[in-house]
């Protein structure tokens, strides 16, 4: 007498494509899946995007409705993260453009150099570094939280924002010296 | 090379894009340059800082905002979205259980009222037909807000909406998959049979204003369930 295990998959394990394909078959469950697994990480980037709560759950509802509209188009071919991110990205970008600004366009001082004699950061708390974030220019802002916070290379970064590698790169190192001197006090 | 052109690789090499060659060039640098160390090692402070920043959460209202946002979506664009998610995006669902929990709140408060005592029972006046009562007594605002009157002022309001909407009904219904029937059926004899309760309670004692405020929500949810699935 032999026994038979028999293995079935429950919502939890899922993968992203599987749930995507599922949300675009029409099945309501795994689409709530999929938000349950990403709706920290979309709320939070969109929270430190835009500076404020209310604008980010509206962003974030926004998001999730294209989600639900474009979950069909979503082959694999990028992980699902990347995907669900370019979607976050567009629109701030279009919510940006819409309040006139253009974050391509913030260059703001030429120089960047640091003072002579620089003094070390103090200790920090994730509070200050939040708050100092809020404070970089949109586009500044936009580079490090995908760089420096979600993770991503600087190819998939000028692929999300259709500039080039280089514009990443510069545009990273620029975010990092304004961040350190807002966090010194130095505005 | 200046301190000011090896500061502007230091976002690349603590990133490690730099060449070998490159970032040899920049070690040696920092090696012989304090200011330049201080801020490499502020960029890389910053840098594991933001590693570690915490995922915040939404409010739990964010998804029941976005599922209402897309079944209004769907029932808008009805004849233009695949059938399969047609079929299975639960829109009568959302109506259905929005109002079906109105109806059971009803029925759940009703239960949990004492009766009336016999001996109160024999104080009021005899027993009235509520069902008669009722129109002339409930009047519908442009706002949805619902007014008791005086017996004396006669409204026909409600009863004529209810009707026109299960005329509506009537005849969509047909069209209608199962499951949309079954969610419609169900949240109709729930709230139903909050009506008949408070109706029953009514005819002992017409005069209960507490029982007339659940009277009416009762019937509100009945609006709201014939509204939102004659629109189905």
């Amino acid at each position: 007498m032999g026994y038979e295990i028999v293995v079935t998959k429950t919502a939890d394990s899922f993968t992203d494509l599987e749930l995507a394909a599922q949300s675009a078959a029409g099945d309501w469950a795994a689409f709530e899946r999929l938000y349950e697994m990403h709706r920290r990480r979309v709320y939070s980037l969109c929270l430190r995007m835009l500076g404020n709560a209310a604008d980010a759950e509206d962003m974030t509802q926004e998001v999730f409705l294209q989600v639900f509209r474009k979950i069909g188009t979503f082959r694999g071919e990028a992980a699902f993260t990347t995907w669900l991110h370019r979607l976050v990205v567009n629109q701030v970008l279009m919510h940006w453009r819409k309040q006139g600004i253009r974050p391509e366009e913030t260059t703001e001082e030429g120089d960047v150099s640091q003072l002579a004699r620089p003094r070390p950061l103090p200790m920090l708390d994730r509070l200050a570094l939040e708050q100092a974030i809020r404070r970089l220019p949109p586009g500044y802002r936009m580079v490090f939280l995908l760089h420096d916070v979600e993770g991503y290379e600087h190819e998939e970064i000028a692929a999300m924002l259709g500039c080039s590698v280089g514009t990443s790169k510069s545009q990273l190192h620029k975010a990092r010296l304004k961040l350190r001197r807002l966090l010194q006090g130095e505005g | 090379m200046s301190c000011a052109k090896h500061q502007d690789r230091l976002s690349d090499y603590i990133d490690g894009l730099l060449s070998e060659r490159e970032r040899l060039d920049v070690e040696r640098h920092l090696q012989e340059c304090g200011d330049c160390r201080t801020i490499c090692e502020d960029l890389l402070y910053i840098r594991q800082l933001s590693r570690e920043l915490p995922e915040y959460e939404p409010t739990p209202q964010l998804w029941e905002r976005i599922a209402a946002a897309i079944a209004a979506e769907t029932r808008a664009d009805s004849y233009s979205v695949p059938k399969g998610i047609r079929r299975l995006w639960p829109r009568p669902i959302f109506a259905a259980a929005a109002v079906a929990v109105i109806a059971l709140l009803v029925g759940a408060l009703l239960r949990s009222r004492p009766p009336v005592p016999e001996s109160q029972e024999a104080r009021v006046s005899p027993p009235v037909q509520w069902s008669a009562l009722t129109p002339s007594l409930l009047e519908i605002q442009p706002t949805g807000l619902i007014l008791i009157h005086k017996p004396t002022v006669e409204s026909e309001i409600v009863q004529q909406r209810i009707e026109a909407l299960e005329r509506q009904i009537q005849q969509r219904r047909p069209f209608w998959d199962a499951e949309t029937e079954a969610c419609f059926r169900r949240a109709l004899e729930t709230v139903e049979r909050s009506l008949a309760h408070c109706r029953q309670g009514l005819e002992r004692d017409p005069e209960d204003a507490v029982l007339r405020e659940l009277y009416l929500g009762a019937l509100k949810a009945k609006l709201e369930l014939l509204k939102r699935f004659s629109e189905l």
